[in-house]
């Protein structure tokens, strides 16, 4: 048989090479091709560094919504309630003002510090409920920022108005 | 003169073991870490109010509501198409925007097909862009209130720890 004959050599060519010489030569090696495997391996890898998106840490802001049928939320006469007032500002609305009776302000830190002004002006209550009153095209972002604020400052009672126009 | 022998020319191979265990290392680091994106979860940016008050919180009897902007495969967009909402999802089913009859619609069965203990006090998870209009996320909360859902969780970024 021609293929007890031959050798391979090292580039893989097989050559005639006697039954007494093979016998002194040592076993050929045996290797599974590697090659398709690493190459199968690397297109996962790309495929995997190119789509992969790192969601960032999520959590949850807790609040409550106002019961079926009551209308309007319920505003305790007797604590006057602090309305901040969301505009759009800015290329499509990007930025916002926050409004709080006459004064604007433009970030959250600037917000948290006035609902601090209010509560030490308040004795230290917390009761006066908050009202989140938007415009329409107010980005979702900057409600969520008067939210966050509010609960911060430990405000009890939370709520949103009618988007404005 | 002598003759000055050569050395052979042996077979010089790379060794791949290490390279392959490395290469196998990153692909499960990527399996495992990368997050899948499932039905209820839809890929986008909540909000990242400053010092938030986010934490974190099991999903478990709540409503999950996605709201995902128009330019959601841009998230680097900041134009009038980022402003609206593409679509309302509730638990991974699509209601058109503007819908509201079909929005509460969907709230209600939602309920029905949760069990009873999760029906008596159930909580929608409003998970919003965070370029997304006030006014396309209202009708969201209107509706819930409608389907008679008390409580409420905005999702947003938890504080990252370096502000700590």
């Amino acid at each position: 048989m021609a293929d007890d004959t031959t050798h391979p050599d090292s580039q893989g060519t097989g050559h005639y090479v006697s039954p007494r010489k093979k016998r002194s030569l040592p076993p050929a090696k045996m290797q599974p091709p590697l090659t398709p495997m690493i190459d199968v391996t690397f297109q996962l890898l790309l495929f995997f560094l190119l789509t992969i998106v790192f969601r960032m840490e999520e959590g949850m802001i807790v609040g409550s919504l106002p019961q079926k049928g009551l209308g309007e939320p319920s505003v305790d006469p007797l604590k006057e309630p602090i309305t901040v007032r969301l505009l759009a500002d800015g290329e499509f609305g990007k930025d916002v003002i926050f409004e709080v009776d006459s004064r604007s302000m433009t970030s959250g830190k600037e917000l948290y510090e006035f609902f601090i002004g209010r509560i030490e002006y308040l004795g230290g209550s917390t009761e006066s409920p908050v009202i989140i009153a938007p415009q329409g095209r107010v980005r979702w972002q900057w409600v969520v920022e008067v939210f966050n604020q509010a609960a911060r400052a430990e405000f009890k009672e939370i709520g949103f108005a009618p988007a404005t126009g | 003169m002598a003759k000055k022998r050569i050395a052979g020319s042996g077979d010089v191979e790379f060794n791949m073991t290490p390279m392959i265990d490395v290469t196998f290392q990153l692909i499960i680091f990527f399996i495992i870490a990368g997050q899948m994106v499932n039905d209820k979860i839809k890929a986008l940016i909540p909000p990242n109010p400053y010092e938030s008050m986010a934490v974190e919180m099991s999903s478990e009897h709540t409503v999950i509501v996605n709201i995902v902007s128009k330019a959601e495969n841009d998230p680097d967009a900041r134009d009038e198409d980022a402003r609206k909402a593409e679509m309302w999802f509730v638990e991974g089913q699509k209601v058109e925007v503007g819908k509201t009859e079909e929005l509460v619609k969907q709230l209600l069965y939602v309920l029905s097909k949760m069990s009873q203990e999760a029906r008596d006090n159930p909580i929608i998870e409003i998970r919003c862009d965070h370029r997304v209009q006030y006014s396309d996320v209202e009708t969201v909360l209107l509706a819930a209130r409608d389907a008679g859902i008390p409580d409420m969780r905005i999702t947003a970024i938890v504080k990252p720890p370096e502000q700590e």
